[in-house]
């Protein structure tokens, strides 16, 4: 540096022109000639440059009164929720009114979604002291946004547990039920779901996780993207499965063996390319990811789903109890789009196609086979066990 | 203590005035005068900072800061003050250091993506850091100075008022830079 300098008093006091306002434009352009000469002189010009804009902007004189200057500020910030660390409740209030503002129900006409706030939850210890908690009751489907941005879908009977502090480190959450995320891109703070199996980490894309308390499975499903999944029973803490797009993870919380667990038929007539087997996990590769995202949206696809399976599906959206009458009945499979049709119609659809009968009393529905059908019905009957 | 100025960023996120009420007051007055060098008005420079918060403030959901908070402040000022200047100049309203469109594209070449210069800028020490080297500087280097950057006198009134010639001035200028530097580098 000591080199360039002396050979250079001339550009040296070009530089000091260019900070002080003088230079003409003659001397710009041999400064800016000079400059791309080297990098050297670069770096020399830019130590120069911080140094004078450091020593004006830093300077501990000011003519700013930075009080006033707020005061004068914050006025126009009205008409926007104040959230304030100070005042405890009226902030939780606040953050209910914000919370809601961004709440969209859809689902069922007159169906609502709660919003619970609750005090500290020794049930979670992975959330912060106070923790929101937003839940979509049975017969409904609700959206909410979080403020990264993010959107969950949240089906019915549905529960997702945030802190406080969510996005602060970590954008972490606890889900119980089943919910569609579309995740905000921000690479510093992961995205984290936790369900009572496994815990799913995104940094943005869009994922499908079901984890319902009654079901045996829980399932996680990428539709773009890239997620990392640890399961509660991986030996080394670091261990993740990485997800690619139309892959689908069923993580089995009961059998612990993967031996004993045996593939659903549903996923077998699937143009499934592999199934890697990782203790009580199972990856299926290449499924159609809107059969496990579309319950969100206008038209729910349901693809040779067995009523096993799909019974459950429409009790939680109908918020109806069903039962069999006859065992059989749960491997017959159905396939059809539900738009906006009631249990009544559904039901109707499914008669169509098979030897089915079905009573309604209030909440419950009976399934039972229709015996004057059977006969038609007794190749489909066959195939389908 | 140093401003965490991303965690107060996901705090502004989540709607937190109080959050954007640190950042403001923390970063209020560098700020503008990091845009007063570029618009040489310092009220214009206050307007520009604050509509760069506000506008935060507004769209902070629909934001992406994909740097560092403190980078993105800086960028979103360092360009709304160059667009001030550059609408100004087309409408021929004003007079100051950057008075051709030259010189301001030599800014915006020059003065973009320096995180060192962001992290000084930003940092509680900097200024205690350099007000510790001019006092350290001699005499008739550190009055020139200060005639220069604080009392924005030009380089022919120094030479005028103190009976010296311009070079002479810009020299001092320049040595007073290099301490400030030496200083700066030091206590990185």
């Amino acid at each position: 540096m000591e080199k360039a300098e002396s050979n250079n008093v001339e550009i040296n006091l070009l530089i000091v022109s260019y900070f002080t306002g003088s230079i003409t434009e003659d001397d710009l352009a041999r400064l800016k000639q000079w400059l791309s000469a080297s990098d050297e002189n670069r770096r020399h010009f830019n130590k120069l440059r911080d140094s004078w804009i450091l020593s004006g902007v830093n300077q501990s004189v000011s003519s700013i009164q930075i009080e006033e200057s707020w005061n004068k500020f914050k006025i126009n910030l009205s008409g926007i929720p104040f959230i304030r660390q100070k005042d405890e409740e009226p902030r939780i209030l606040r953050y209910l009114k914000l919370a809601a503002s961004w709440l969209l129900i859809f689902g069922l006409g007159s169906a609502l979604t709660w919003w619970l706030l609750v005090r500290p939850k020794e049930k979670i210890p992975a959330i912060a002291s106070r923790s929101i908690e937003v839940y979509t009751p049975l017969g409904a489907r609700s959206m909410i946004r979080m403020a990264d941005n993010t959107q969950i879908w949240l089906n019915a009977g549905t529960k997702i547990t945030y802190g406080e502090d969510y996005g602060q480190k970590t954008r972490s959450l606890q889900l119980v039920g089943e919910a569609y995320f579309k995740v905000a891109k921000d690479s510093l703070h992961p995205f984290i779901v936790k369900t009572e199996g496994i815990e799913v980490r995104a940094l943005g894309t869009r994922f499908n996780v079901k984890a319902y308390p009654e079901e045996k499975t829980i399932s996680a499903t990428l539709e773009e993207g890239k997620i990392d999944i640890r399961t509660l029973n991986m030996a080394e803490k670091d261990d993740r499965l990485l997800l690619n797009p139309k892959e689908k993870l069923i993580y089995h919380k009961e059998t612990k063996e993967t031996d004993k667990y045996t593939e659903s038929p549903e996923e077998k007539i699937l143009p499934v390319g592999k199934t890697i087997k990782i203790k009580d996990v199972n990856i299926l590769s290449d499924v159609r990811t809107e059969l496990y995202t579309s319950w969100k949206d206008s038209r729910w696809i349901i693809y040779r789903e067995p009523l096993s399976t799909l019974a459950p599906m429409l009790e939680r959206r109908f918020n109806i109890k069903i039962f069999f009458g006859d065992e059989q009945l749960k491997n017959l499979k159905f396939t059809g789009i539900i738009e906006n049709e009631t249990v009544d119609q559904i039901l109707s659809a499914l008669k169509l196609t098979a030897p089915i009968d079905y009573r309604i009393n209030k909440d419950t529905l009976m399934l039972s086979i229709d015996t004057r059908a059977t006969e038609g019905f007794k190749k489909i009957m066959i195939n389908n066990n | 203590m140093n401003l965490d100025f991303d965690l107060y960023w996901q705090k502004i996120r989540n709607g937190d005035v109080g959050a954007l009420e640190k950042v403001y007051k923390t970063s209020f007055r560098p700020l503008v005068r990091y845009a007063d060098e570029i618009t040489g008005h310092q009220q214009q420079s206050e307007e520009v900072v604050q509509d760069v918060l506000l506008k935060i403030w507004e769209n902070r959901l629909e934001i992406s800061v994909k740097e560092s908070f403190k980078s993105y402040l800086f960028k979103s000022v360092h360009n709304h003050a160059l667009n001030i200047v550059r609408h100004q100049m087309a409408r021929k309203e004003t007079v100051n250091i950057l008075s051709s469109e030259e010189a301001l594209q030599f800014i915006s070449d020059n003065y973009e993506n320096n995180d060192y210069l962001i992290e000084k800028i930003f940092s509680d020490e900097t200024g205690e850091i350099i007000k510790q080297a001019i006092d350290e500087l001699p005499e008739q280097c550190r009055r020139i100075f200060r005639l220069s950057r604080f009392d924005s006198l030009s380089n022919e009134e120094i030479a005028a008022k103190l009976g010296l010639s311009e070079n002479t001035v810009k020299t001092h200028i320049y040595r007073a830079l290099q301490k400030i530097t030496a200083a700066l580098e030091k206590n990185i």
